[in-house]
């Protein structure tokens, strides 16, 4: 019996009941302010653990660094595939946002109300010296024609100039072969934008010396008679304006109000020259 | 080195609490890190025997405590136990081999380690069967074992050498 209850034995048995005590006590932890407890011995051991971890924290580094290597170099392979992955998720939602932006604008164009539409994609871009064009995913079974203009958010993009019966290619405006009648919208002057070729501002010939118009004017279809587009679709904004001495009409310069590098989706009226003369 | 002496017991302590939650803690070996803290009870109490063993263990475990979320007092009671059970060398007496009080420190981590997982899993907060329990006590256990002849030899340096008289004489 007095070998059971030796001392450390009974040591052993008081501090086990202690401890289960803490334990019990620990649930019940909002009574006794065990937070507070550790607290006060956080902070007397805290400061010397920061002196020692300045010793430590080069070795434990190093150490890292040899034992680890392996294994952290195929996280950051895992990381890096992970990160590929999400960019290409948002690129592909920014890219969805833009689509999706563009095809909005596109719905409630303010300059083609009256006329119907049909919104296509942009499917191939031909960057020929011979001729600038791109080509939709809408042909002659949408009812789509030859000579339908084609516009952006912004105005006038191009017309239709080829018909397949499920594609279509369109003439930009930049186009050297390209001609579209323009009106002033405030003196009511009259001419034609010309274009000049890929990354150049069209020419806006036969527009008589003295009219009044100033940079950063938008200048609309004219929509004369036997005109290739309807009147009121915003075309160009005017960048240049002289009148050198001696010219039969005004020096314009004027830039398309599509960006050409950026367009998606267009919309092709339904509007077909001659027709509505 | 009289005041070594004096205050050698809660200075160890100290040292090891202070040693874990440093950079020395960072160490990892398969994500286990090594425990100074066990490692100096157990040295303690294969040096002072299971009293000052297990008392040394329960103050160190209160300190431990402190640190951890988990329910206060189970350092307590793992470490209480492992200073005893390391202490029970005492009944061989001071004139143990060296080799055999290394391996009391490692056996005695080793059983620190799976009593931690039973009380944990007794209070529901762990769970013993996880794939890094096993990890834990053989590393942990490892790893005190080599570091067991330094932890005896501050023992000696605080504590002075052992009396050279066995335990079984003296009672």
């Amino acid at each position: 019996m007095s070998r059971l209850l030796e001392r450390p034995r009974v040591t052993l048995a008081v501090l086990i009941l202690l401890s289960v005590s803490l334990i019990t006590i620990n649930f019940n932890a909002t009574r006794f302010h065990i937070g507070s407890l550790k607290a006060v011995v956080a902070d007397v051991v805290n400061p010397t653990r920061s002196a020692l971890d300045t010793v430590f924290r080069p070795l434990a580094n190093a150490y890292h660094g040899v034992v680890q290597y392996p294994a952290d170099q195929r996280e950051i392979a895992q990381l890096k595939s992970k990160l590929g992955v999400i960019q290409r998720s948002h690129f592909e939602n920014v890219g969805a946002l833009n689509a999706l932006t563009q095809l909005s604008r596109l719905t409630k164009l303010p300059f083609a109300t009256t006329l119907t539409s049909t919104p296509a994609e942009v499917i191939q871009m031909t960057p020929s010296n011979l001729q600038l064009t791109f080509v939709i995913n809408r042909g002659s079974v949408n009812g789509v024609a030859v000579g339908n203009p084609v516009v952006g958010d912004a105005g006038l993009v191009g017309r239709v100039v080829q018909v397949t019966s499920t594609t279509s290619t369109v003439l930009m405006l930049t186009d050297p072969s390209s001609t579209v009648g323009v009106r002033i919208p405030k003196s009511g002057q009259v001419g034609a934008a010309v274009g000049q070729g890929t990354g150049r501002s069209l020419m806006v010939n036969l527009v008589v010396p003295g009219t009044h118009i100033r940079r950063g004017a938008v200048l609309v279809t004219s929509g004369l008679q036997g005109e290739l587009f309807p009147p009121g679709l915003p075309v160009v904004r005017v960048t240049q304006v002289s009148n050198p001495s001696g010219d039969l009409q005004e020096s314009i310069r004027a830039v398309p109000l599509v960006n050409y590098a950026a367009l998606q989706y267009v919309s092709v009226l339904k509007w077909t020259p001659g027709a509505h003369s | 080195m009289k005041w070594v002496r004096a205050f050698g017991l809660p200075l160890l302590v100290f040292t090891a609490v202070v040693v874990q939650r440093s950079g020395a803690g960072d160490f990892s070996l398969l994500s286990v890190h090594p425990d100074f803290v066990m490692l100096m009870v157990a040295a303690v109490g294969v040096y002072r025997g299971r009293e000052v063993g297990a008392l040394t263990g329960f103050f160190a475990g209160l300190v431990v405590d402190s640190f951890l979320t988990t329910p206060f007092g189970i350092s307590a009671l793992v470490l209480c136990v492992v200073g005893y059970v390391a202490g029970e060398v005492e009944r061989v007496g001071s004139t143990t081999p060296l080799a055999l009080k290394i391996l009391i420190v490692g056996a005695a981590s080793v059983l620190g380690e799976v009593l931690s997982s039973l009380v944990l899993y007794l209070l529901g907060v762990g769970n013993p069967l996880r794939s890094q329990t096993l990890d834990e006590v053989i590393i942990v256990g490892g790893i005190n074992l080599v570091l067991a002849p330094l932890a005896l030899g501050l023992c000696r340096l605080v504590f002075g050498p052992q009396e050279r008289t066995p335990m079984l004489e003296r009672r």
